[in-house]
């Protein structure tokens, strides 16, 4: 795997542009509008109930704003389908995880290879290599329209194996995901955003109730997927020592309306934030 | 959970059905003793008659409703949809089936998928209310299906339904030549190469192929692509979407193949039994479908062959040997009851408080129990239950 390229290109890979969503009468988002660049940790940040999730959900197609666009590399994606999102390259984590619950780590993996594969009704239905015992000119011409379901689940296996691997899953495979602990399980959902091989990942709340060691954990695997994989992240944490540490950018919301935007020093300094964080000064 | 002390090199290894020599002998056994069973039956031509025919009947009724709740079981075990219109989509490939032998001439090996085919559009036609309803609702929008379909068969009027069509020809030639026989159709043996399946032993063979075959092919299905798609929309439809998986198309594939399997089971017990009746494809008939799954467990591999097996040993000994030890004393008891009417009021009431108790006492069903026991054996001698 490339190392990432580090430093802004000049078009954003991800422009949410004055997007506004409101429930009724609630107005969870007005008018936010930031650009993430690729190659970018971006961080949302903000009180609860500020509009951090409702963003991220507008961007992966779980709301779709009443107004305003979202731009994912220069592509309008405000109305395209949910399910068609992920093959652009956007994956995503949940705050309350979202596994498939009695599926094993493996298949939950081999689930979000899904965009990748082919293999529809029958060739799911016959599966095994039938075309085996053919001479091989002949299997050949059949390979070029049909490819057995079993070999496509070869091939992304080691892909999936790869995400495993990587995020020291190996010894929970085999296991049904319900059964995992809780960080285990985030972990798990980090892997099956992984095996998407996305552009851009949108980690909603990864370290939420997690103690520091698998803080620590977690933060090292998202700094690895953007060193290795040049993965674009948008995350959104609360707590604020990691944030600062981690992401190039931030954006602050509160009340559902941007109020900073800027490297973690500048956030730092910011009076707005400070407010929105800690209340006026009223002595 | 798998055994000990076994090692997979490669990963089809890891996905193989039959892993170790155990499981092939298994395998091996269930089969030669499946093919085996007709054998020794009057029929079989051994000269034995150990097997009764009734037993092969059974089976066969049986390994009909087998692949009719395998079909049921994608939908409801591994999709997490409902349907309580199977018997409706067995009824619709039951006639197709028949129509095609009889009046076209069909072989059954083209009438069959045929069937299925008319069958499966059929279900996505009824499925469509999956788009906007989950759960109860669901099932009530399926229900229409239970009522609708075999009311259409058995009220069909050639010349009412004609009539409208008089300007088109081949149209209102087609509608008025159907004859869906009213309250009864007769349907002709199946054959295959002008060799007619007329006796116990035939139709038991026949239905074991198809048993087999779609038996395979619904394990298969289930651990590819399409299977780990629906078990992602039972698990989690919002987060299924997400990942990339167009949710409404993988349930509508759902409905179809879980009609599909109707139709291929309704094909199959309409050339068996002889004959196409309204009360062989009524409500209950759908609900005792159901049931079978929700006994073997739904969402297991098992779950439908577990379910069919032990329903069918319910419905036919145990209820009746619980009336037959029920019977005297509920009159001795209960003075005020009209002592001819116990016989037939009891089995149902029976196999419904059975039903209550599996649902209560093994709600996840047989099939569960199954992979515990499993579980508890290969962790021997460390075993705790």
């Amino acid at each position: 795997m490339p190392p990432a390229e580090n430093g802004a290109s000049s078009s954003p890979i991800l422009h949410v542009e004055k997007i506004s969503l409101s429930f009724g009468g609630i107005k969870a988002i007005q008018n936010v509008d930031f650009k993430v660049n690729p190659g970018e940790i971006f961080a949302i940040i903000g009180p609860n109930g500020a509009g951090k999730t409702s963003t991220i959900n507008s961007i992966s197609g779980f709301y779709h704003p009443q107004q305003g666009r979202i731009l994912f590399e220069g592509q309008d994606i405000t109305h395209l389908p949910t399910y068609k999102r992920a093959p652009l390259g956007i994956a995503r984590t949940f705050q309350n995880i979202a596994l498939y619950t009695h599926m094993t780590t493996l298949d939950n993996l081999m689930a979000a290879r899904h965009i990748f594969m082919k293999s529809g009704l029958i060739s799911g239905a016959i599966y095994w290599d039938v075309f085996k015992f053919l001479p091989p000119n002949l299997r050949d011409s059949i390979g070029k329209y049909w490819k057995p379901a079993i070999q496509e689940d070869v091939e992304n296996r080691a892909i999936v194996e790869e995400v495993i691997d990587f995020l020291e899953m190996n010894h929970v495979r085999k296991r049904t995901v319900g059964t995992l602990a809780y960080g285990l399980r985030k972990r798990v959902e980090l892997g099956r955003a992984l095996v998407l091989q996305p552009k851009l990942l949108l980690l909603d709340e990864p370290m939420a109730g997690m103690n520091v060691e698998e803080k620590e954990d977690m933060a090292r695997f998202i700094l690895d997927i953007h060193d290795y994989n040049g993965t674009t992240i948008v995350l959104i944490e609360h707590d604020m020592g990691l944030v600062m540490d981690i992401a190039d950018r931030i954006v602050v919301l509160d009340f559902g309306q941007k109020i900073a935007e800027g490297t973690p020093d500048e956030i730092r300094r910011d009076p707005k934030v400070i407010e929105a964080y800690l209340g006026e000064e009223t002595v | 959970m798998r055994p000990s002390g076994i090692y997979d090199v490669n990963y089809i290894q890891d996905q193989s059905l039959v892993r170790t020599r155990v499981d092939l002998f298994w395998v091996g056994f269930f089969l030669l003793l499946l093919i085996a069973i007709p054998l020794l039956s009057s029929q079989g031509g051994l000269g034995a008659s150990i097997v009764p025919l009734r037993l092969l009947s059974i089976l066969t009724t049986g390994g009909i409703y087998l692949i009719s709740v395998t079909g049921l079981n994608i939908l409801l075990g591994y999709n997490g949809q409902i349907s309580l219109g199977q018997a409706a989509f067995m009824m619709v490939g039951a006639y197709t089936s028949a129509l095609l032998v009889r009046d076209s001439g069909f072989s059954i090996v083209f009438a069959l998928p045929i069937a299925a085919i008319v069958s499966g559009v059929l279900g996505i036609l009824f499925g469509l209310s999956a788009l906007r309803v989950k759960g109860f609702y669901l099932a009530m929008a399926t229900l229409s299906a239970q009522f609708m379909i075999p009311w259409a068969f058995t009220s069909y009027d050639a010349e009412k339904i004609s009539r409208p069509f008089k300007s088109i020809g081949f149209l209102h030639d087609f509608f008025r030549n159907l004859d869906f026989g009213g309250s009864e159709m007769i349907v002709p043996n199946a054959s295959i190469l002008g060799e007619e399946f007329t006796t116990t032993l035939d139709k038991y063979y026949i239905v074991l192929f198809f048993v087999i075959f779609t038996w395979i092919a619904a394990r298969n299905l289930l651990r590819s692509r399409v299977g780990r798609a629906w078990i992602s929309i039972r698990d989690n439809d919002l987060a299924a979407e997400q990942l990339g998986i167009n949710v409404f198309r993988y349930k509508m594939m759902a409905f179809f193949v879980c009609a599909v399997y109707a139709g291929i089971a309704g094909s199959l017990k309409a050339h068996i039994d002889g004959n196409i009746t309204k009360d062989a494809y009524n409500i209950e008939v759908s609900i005792r479908l159901l049931a079978m799954l929700v006994i073997g467990g739904a969402g297991f591999a098992l779950g439908p062959t577990f379910g069919v097996g032990f329903f069918l040993f319910m419905d036919r000994y145990i209820v009746h040997w619980l009336r037959d030890l029920f019977e005297k004393r509920i009159v001795e008891v209960l003075t005020f009851i009209n002592p001819a009417n116990v016989p037939g009021a009891l089995p149902p009431l029976l196999l419904g408080m059975l039903l209550a108790l599996f649902l209560i006492y093994q709600p996840r069903g047989i099939a569960y129990r199954w992979a515990i026991l499993q579980a508890a054996w290969r962790l021997r001698p460390f075993t705790k239950v």
